[in-house]
């Protein structure tokens, strides 16, 4: 027996090999044989890179999640499409406008007529149940009104200023003026709320309250008395060429405008001419 | 087309050559690689011939490292349906046979680590203890009785020689006599330099040959 290395490193002894050769001679089972080259020829029946499952998977399938996904944008597009056009949800979106010019006419009971006797009966006891239907939709808006208000009272909302005429309670019977500027500004206030009753729902609230309030400070604002405050306080303060100025814008909405004025102002309205002197 | 369907259309007539035969590789080189890629390609009787030709080497590494017929069976079956599962994957990288035999030694080291308790079954254990179920031996082919027992005897002899060798030592002489690696391939498929594999080899060796010089 000899040690022996061959050139390429192998270790080895010959009668060792020699004697491994003859001792270790088994071999696997025919019935491994047979499983193992059964397998092998099943795999080659198999299309190569592609595991039998896989490939009974139609091709289509692969495409089903992205046909899913377009069909859920498409039908959200659809419903997105179809929302503003819904007729119940704009008339959802203009009610919520009509209601606050409800409470305005309201405050009507307190506009006392102080000439019932020969004005219609519709001018007393149906009269605020009237109006309101009437503020309630902007567009049934009829021509003005005649109406009597008693200067002192406080100022009553805008719908009922539609029908206010101005007149002070010192002045005798009620005098009937037109009444330009509150009809603006309710045109306004349609207008505007035509346009957010297209808007979101959130943003015409929005809007519909600022707008309100706007047009509820307008109006108060040219209120007889609120003008005849004014002019008051800035003759009293000393102003005089804004109370000058307001006294002739006083003047353009009411032609009264002088007699609504306290007796102390009268002398100095005298002085006022219709345009300023500059 | 030339190497694949060579060694596709070579008979399988000649005698089965063992590595010890040789001195080397058992095929000739690239012929185990051609037949592989062969069969990827859907020819099985290019399996056949593959298989024909590596059964017994891979087989007796099993069962010398496991002693049990059944297991090494079981063992020898599952290793073959990984080759025939990975035939796409297969890249004619390195030998076939160090492939073959890498996925022989992963599942043994599987079977080691799921069979835990077992004394000594393990490719890194040192003891070399074997296990009672022993092969028959023999040369049938020999006229001689006299030299018939001889060689069973010899047989038996180094076989249990083997089951005393630890594991490392058995591992690197059966991966060298049965699979015919080099000492380079069997050196990275143990994870170990090759000067460590010498060493194993030679220690296999001697032990192998001390059972037998009574005999000699």
């Amino acid at each position: 027996m000899s040690n022996q290395q061959g050139g390429d490193g192998r270790i080895g002894d010959a009668a060792v090999d020699a004697a491994w050769r003859k001792a270790s001679t088994e071999e696997p089972s025919t019935q491994t044989d047979a499983v193992i080259l059964a397998a092998a020829g099943a795999g080659t029946q198999l299309p190569v890179g592609r595991p039998s499952a896989r490939g009974a998977t139609p091709w289509w399938t692969r495409w089903q999640p992205l046909a899913a996904a377009a069909g859920v944008a498409g039908l959200a597009f659809l419903v997105v499409q179809r929302l503003p056009t819904e007729p119940g949800r704009q008339d959802a979106m203009q009610a919520p406008i009509e209601a606050p010019a409800a409470p305005a006419v309201t405050a009507r009971p307190e506009v006392v007529s102080a000439d019932d006797a020969h004005l219609s009966a519709e001018a007393t006891a149906p009269q605020p149940a009237e109006e309101r239907s009437r503020a309630g939709g902007f567009a049934d808006r009829a021509p003005p009104r005649r109406g009597v208000e008693i200067i002192g009272k406080p100022p009553v909302a805008p719908a009922a200023n539609v029908l206010a005429t101005p007149a002070s309670a010192d002045e005798g019977p009620a005098r009937q003026v037109a009444q330009p500027f509150p009809a603006e500004v309710l045109d306004q206030a349609e207008d505007a709320a035509a346009n957010v009753a297209r808007k979101s729902p959130a943003l015409v609230a929005s809007e519909q309250a600022a707008g309100i309030a706007a047009a509820k400070s307008e109006v108060a604002a040219s209120e007889p008395g609120a003008w005849v405050r004014r002019i008051t306080a800035l003759h009293d303060a000393g102003e005089l060429a804004a109370a000058e100025d307001e006294l002739r814008a006083f003047r353009m909405a009411y032609p009264d405008a002088d007699a609504r004025l306290p007796s102390s102002l009268h002398a100095w309205a005298l002085t006022v001419g219709p345009q300023a002197d500059r | 087309m030339s190497r694949v369907a060579e060694a596709a259309g070579r008979t399988d007539t000649a005698p089965r050559m063992r590595a010890v035969d040789i001195g080397k590789a058992t095929t000739d080189e690239g012929e185990d690689e051609a037949l592989m890629l062969a069969y990827a390609a859907g020819d099985a009787a290019s399996f056949e011939r593959l298989y024909a030709r590596h059964k017994g080497p891979t087989y007796r590494y099993l069962l010398r490292h496991t002693s049990n017929r059944a297991i090494a069976d079981e063992l020898h079956q599952d290793v073959w349906m990984r080759v025939v599962r990975a035939r796409e994957r297969y890249r004619p990288e390195a030998r076939f046979t160090t492939w073959l035999y890498t996925l022989a030694r992963h599942r043994l080291v599987d079977h080691f680590r799921s069979k835990s308790g077992v004394v000594g079954a393990s490719l890194d254990d040192d003891s070399g203890v074997g296990s009672p179920d022993l092969p028959e031996h023999g040369s049938a082919g020999t006229p001689d009785p006299l030299a018939r027992v001889l060689d069973a005897e010899c047989g038996h002899r180094l076989l249990a020689a083997l089951r005393n060798v630890p594991g490392p030592q058995r591992d690197a002489f059966l991966l060298h006599v049965e699979a015919g690696l080099s000492l380079a391939e069997i050196a990275t498929l143990a994870g170990v330099p090759a000067e460590t594999v010498k060493s194993r080899l030679r220690y296999a060796y001697k032990r192998l040959r001390e059972a037998l010089e009574d005999l000699a």
